[in-house]
């Protein structure tokens, strides 16, 4: 058994993408990111400059800024969770069971979002039974409509990268039942997949205006814009700040993802795809 | 199916081998039949084997081999026929209560664990204490010759490495019967060798 010890141990660094290198590409750079870095920033800095930084102050005191913030928050959270219960289980399901019905499912959960939100809460609120018109739930439901596009591609990417049928039969043959499969092989291998799909439905849900106001809910978004009626500062205020707890949320999630893909070896991560890296072979 | 049923040829086919643990066990396996659409995969396959018998099934690629393996473990369903271990036909047990270590022809370690934590899997799902778990995993490693690489993860495993450490995975639930399907066709001549070595000494 010795005879095989190792003598291929030391590890192969992974290739290094070749960089696209032109003459004058350095400076090319800069200008690109120069342009792109004055297109996104030049609009913050004037909304911080007309809103004074007083304003942020006076934010939380506003009326009606907790409330429509309690209410945002729990939508998102409530969202999350019937997204993520609805579409893991189906696109696990799916994945194993029905490959042949990825390509279907892949356009369906693409209609959302070519269908106007406008069209959609329209006929949702005209066919919606009597008992959840006057609930935030059925908001959240059609918020579920509206993340799946998001959702469903997060997981099946995380899904894609894995060899889902043989270590799901590997669990099985080792005396696993679904539970245990699902808890603890499906799941810790889409660790990354799962918070894409949660940043992306938070932000969807933090930041969704015509529907909330269609249906006649004061969520942030819409608290901002009412507010804006009335004193402009403090809404463009309160606007740059939940831009701020978007972008910390997305950022922790990416920081989140990247380590533990470093340690499992999950490749790129990025919010949709999970790039598989390729096993070095001997 | 031609099953050319070799004994003890380790020729790197489909082995159906039989864990040579608590006296053995044997495989019956009577007229399976198995179709996927038009294609008959199996056709009345029959094969005897005696406890402690290492079995090889011989043919080419398409041939049906991998399906008998499949419906031996539970993962495929036979059309007709029925497969009897150490007696009993276990066709309505599930795979998961089986008892059969099975190796397969892709890699299939989880990504999420280390490969002590994958060795020590099956002992984790029988409620095997910690500490008694990490010892036998840590011994089959050791028997694998991959000591060494017990807090590795997969993706940091060579193939040859991870299908060792898959080995050894099957091995620690000290299964009735030990399913081998294809498991050096991932690997080179060379490590192949020294593989095909390694499973015929068990």
């Amino acid at each position: 058994m010795a005879a095989i010890a190792e003598r291929t141990s030391e590890r192969i660094a992974p290739p290094r993408r070749q960089r696209i290198v032109f003459r004058g590409g350095t400076v090319w750079r800069w200008v690109v990111l120069l342009v792109t870095a004055v297109y996104f920033l030049l609009p913050l800095w004037a909304a911080l400059r007309f809103a004074g930084v007083g304003a942020f102050g006076s934010v939380v005191g506003e009326a009606g800024f907790t409330s429509s913030l309690a209410l945002s928050v729990r939508l998102a959270v409530i969202t999350t969770l019937f997204t993520i219960a609805l579409i893991l289980p189906t696109a696990v399901y799916v994945h194993l069971r029905l490959p042949k019905l990825r390509r279907l499912l892949e356009g369906i959960t693409i209609l959302p979002i070519v269908i106007p939100p406008v069209v959609l809460i329209v006929g949702v609120l005209a066919i919606a039974p009597g008992v959840l018109k006057g609930t935030s739930l059925l908001l959240s439901l059609v918020y579920v409509v509206l993340a799946m596009p998001f959702a469903y591609r997060a997981i099946d990417a995380g899904l894609r990268a894995l060899d889902l049928k043989t270590i799901v039969e590997a669990s099985n043959s080792l005396g696993a039942g679904w539970g245990s499969t699902l808890w603890r092989v499906i799941l810790p291998n889409l660790r990354t997949a799962l918070l894409s799909a949660t940043v992306l439905t938070v932000a969807l849900v933090l930041g969704e205006f015509t529907i909330a106001s269609l249906d006649l809910y004061q969520t942030f978004p819409v608290w901002i814009y009412v507010n804006s009626q009335t004193s402009g500062q403090v809404s463009v205020a309160a606007s740059l700040l939940a831009l701020f707890v978007t972008w910390i949320f997305l950022l922790a999630i990416t920081v989140l993802g990247s380590r533990q893909s470093r340690k499992t070896g999950g490749g790129e991560v990025t919010l949709f795809t999970v790039a598989r890296t390729e096993t070095r072979g001997d | 199916m031609t099953a050319n049923t070799t004994r003890n040829a380790a020729e790197a086919a489909d082995t159906i081998g039989q864990a040579e643990r608590g006296g053995g066990t044997s495989v019956l396996l009577r007229d399976l039949t198995r179709a996927f659409g038009a294609t008959r995969a199996l056709d009345g396959l029959s094969i005897e084997m005696a406890p402690g018998e290492l079995v090889a099934l011989l043919g080419p690629s398409g041939c049906g081999k991998t399906t008998a393996l499949r419906i031996v473990a539970g993962f495929e369903t036979a059309d007709t026929g029925s497969v009897m271990v150490d007696g009993k036909d276990i066709s309505p047990v599930p795979a998961a209560r089986r008892d059969m270590g099975m190796v397969f022809q892709s890699y299939s370690l989880f990504p999420n664990m280390s490969a002590l934590d994958n060795v020590a899997f099956g002992l984790r799902m029988r409620k095997i204490g910690a500490g008694e778990r990490r010892k036998r995993a840590g011994d089959l490693l050791d028997m694998v010759g991959l000591a060494a690489q017990a807090s590795q993860y997969p993706h940091q495993l060579s193939g040859g490495q991870q299908q060792r450490v898959a080995l050894a995975r099957a091995l620690a639930i000290e299964p009735r019967v030990l399913l081998l399907d294809e498991p050096l066709s991932a690997l080179d001549a060379k490590v192949r060798l020294q593989l095909r070595e390694q499973i015929r000494t068990l």
